[in-house]
């Protein structure tokens, strides 16, 4: 069933279309939001917010891209998380379980990654996280975050040679 | 930033040398890998998504209800929702207007009883009017509001849709009405709309006006005294050849105007009170 069809449905009051919606979209947003924050309860209470005021304000709802509209507001959200919070923290322990040794470097890597979107500026970060992980066009990502195409080409361009560098500095060389 | 050992990494880069190895490394696509690698290693919380979930059906619930979006399904629940035998009654209200018109016209043949005719005309489409009136009263006191919570529709919607298909059927008939004293009697259908319409609206005004008042609204059998003066200025108008003249459409025109007016200002104000739960809708009395 495609989103249009299920925002028929939900403006029609189904319960089991606002369902499907959350269980498409849930994983997607909290990870958006994990991956802005690096803070795992605080991802999960955005995204509950995101969804909370998805229904608040459904019928406002204009954009032909559900997920984008979603990330839309979890990036609004994120924002605001910032703006109280000031401060920028990184991944806690607690999000990488299972350190076994078959998966050090796996995790390593993981949280390397998320050490460095840390690193870059709020801008440069959701932009790559809307590129690279959600794999999103930069006309979407350029309506998403307000700005228009090029500023989010060039913030791209800058972010990914920022990311670069600051993974290539992350690792000894020996 | 604590600095990391990868030994996948420094085998690569003592075989290609070390900055060509980063640079093919962290290409896009490799850091969509690095994403993807770590998302393997997030896992969802299941009972902070179950409690979202839930907690999104109890807001979800507590929402005021939304108008509906898809025409057939709000088709469907006006035919549902509503009581059909009111709309039939209506029809029937028509057909029978219509057909003591064609009884009257066989009694009143020729070409002076056009005057009986036309104020038969004026007169038989404001009995009409109390259709409407009921069919809006049925939805605002028949326990709608308390069924649109439980079975979800949007009672002004409803309403509303109910009042356009009421209003559709009476200008049909009073169309009918019109075309068909019109053309028997030779009376251009411009001047007798207008003679028709008037009255008709008048009566809309009236009783819809009723509807506004609190204390008449539970009394919609009051409406139908409001008749007796649209008798009377139908009579006076009778009464009055002057009014018929070309000279007088002017006057007709302006009444139409001033009728449109003042009915549109009293459904947006209806339909107000209807929104803000003035009128109550859960009344079963």
């Amino acid at each position: 069933m495609t989103d249009k069809d299920l925002m028929q449905k939900v403006h029609n009051g189904s319960q089991d279309a606002l369902n499907t919606i959350v269980s498409r979209y849930y994983d997607d947003i909290y990870r958006f939001c994990l991956y802005l924050t690096g803070q795992t309860a605080d991802s999960y209470d955005i995204t509950q917010e995101v969804f909370l005021r998805f229904i608040r304000y459904m019928d406002s709802y204009r954009h032909r891209n559900l997920k984008g509209y979603l990330l839309i507001i979890a990036r609004n959200l994120c924002r605001d998380y910032f703006y109280h919070r000031k401060d920028t923290a990184c991944l806690e322990d607690t999000a990488l379980p299972g350190r076994e040794d078959s998966r050090l470097a796996q995790v390593e890597d993981s949280l390397l990654l998320h050490q460095a979107l840390q690193q870059l500026s709020m801008k440069q970060r959701e932009i790559i996280i809307m590129r690279i992980y959600e794999e999103l066009p930069f006309h979407e990502i350029a309506r998403i975050t307000g700005c228009n195409l090029s500023t989010a080409k060039s913030r791209f361009r800058l972010g990914v040679k920022n990311l670069r560098k600051i993974l290539e500095d992350s690792y000894e060389p020996s | 930033m604590n600095r990391h050992k990868n030994p996948n990494r420094k085998r690569t880069a003592d075989k290609k040398g070390f900055r060509l190895t980063q640079s093919i490394q962290y290409s896009d696509h490799a850091l969509k890998s690095m994403f993807t690698a770590a998302d393997a290693l997030l896992p969802i919380d299941e009972t902070r998504r179950a409690g979202t979930c839930r907690l999104l059906q109890h807001e979800f619930r507590s929402r005021t209800v939304r108008p509906l979006q898809d025409n057939r399904l709000l088709f469907v629940s006006l035919l549902r929702y509503t009581d059909r035998h009111l709309p039939c009654l209506h029809l029937l209200g028509c057909i029978a207007m219509l057909l003591m018109l064609l009884t009257m016209s066989l009694y009143f043949p020729t070409p002076q009883d056009a005057g009986v005719m036309v104020f038969a005309s004026m007169t038989l489409p404001c009995f009409l009017v109390f259709f409407s009136v009921f069919e809006f009263r049925q939805i605002c006191f028949a326990g709608m509001g308390e069924l649109s919570k439980t079975c979800f529709f949007h009672i002004r919607q409803l309403a509303a849709l109910s009042m356009i298909f009421s209003g559709i059927l009476n200008l049909i008939a009073v169309s009918a009405a019109i075309i068909l004293v019109g053309r028997q009697w030779k009376i251009r259908l411009l001047h007798l709309g207008l003679y028709v319409l008037v009255p008709f609206l008048f009566m809309q005004c009236v009783c819809f006006g009723c509807m506004l008042l609190e204390k008449i609204r539970r009394h919609t059998w009051l409406c139908a005294a409001f008749l007796l003066p649209a008798a009377v200025f139908c009579l006076a108008a009778f009464q009055r050849p002057a009014l018929y003249t070309e000279s007088a459409l002017f006057f007709w025109a302006a009444a139409l105007f001033a009728g449109i007016v003042i009915f549109a200002g009293e459904m947006k104000l209806l339909f107000a009170k209807l929104d803000k739960g003035e009128i109550l809708c859960t009344d079963w009395n």
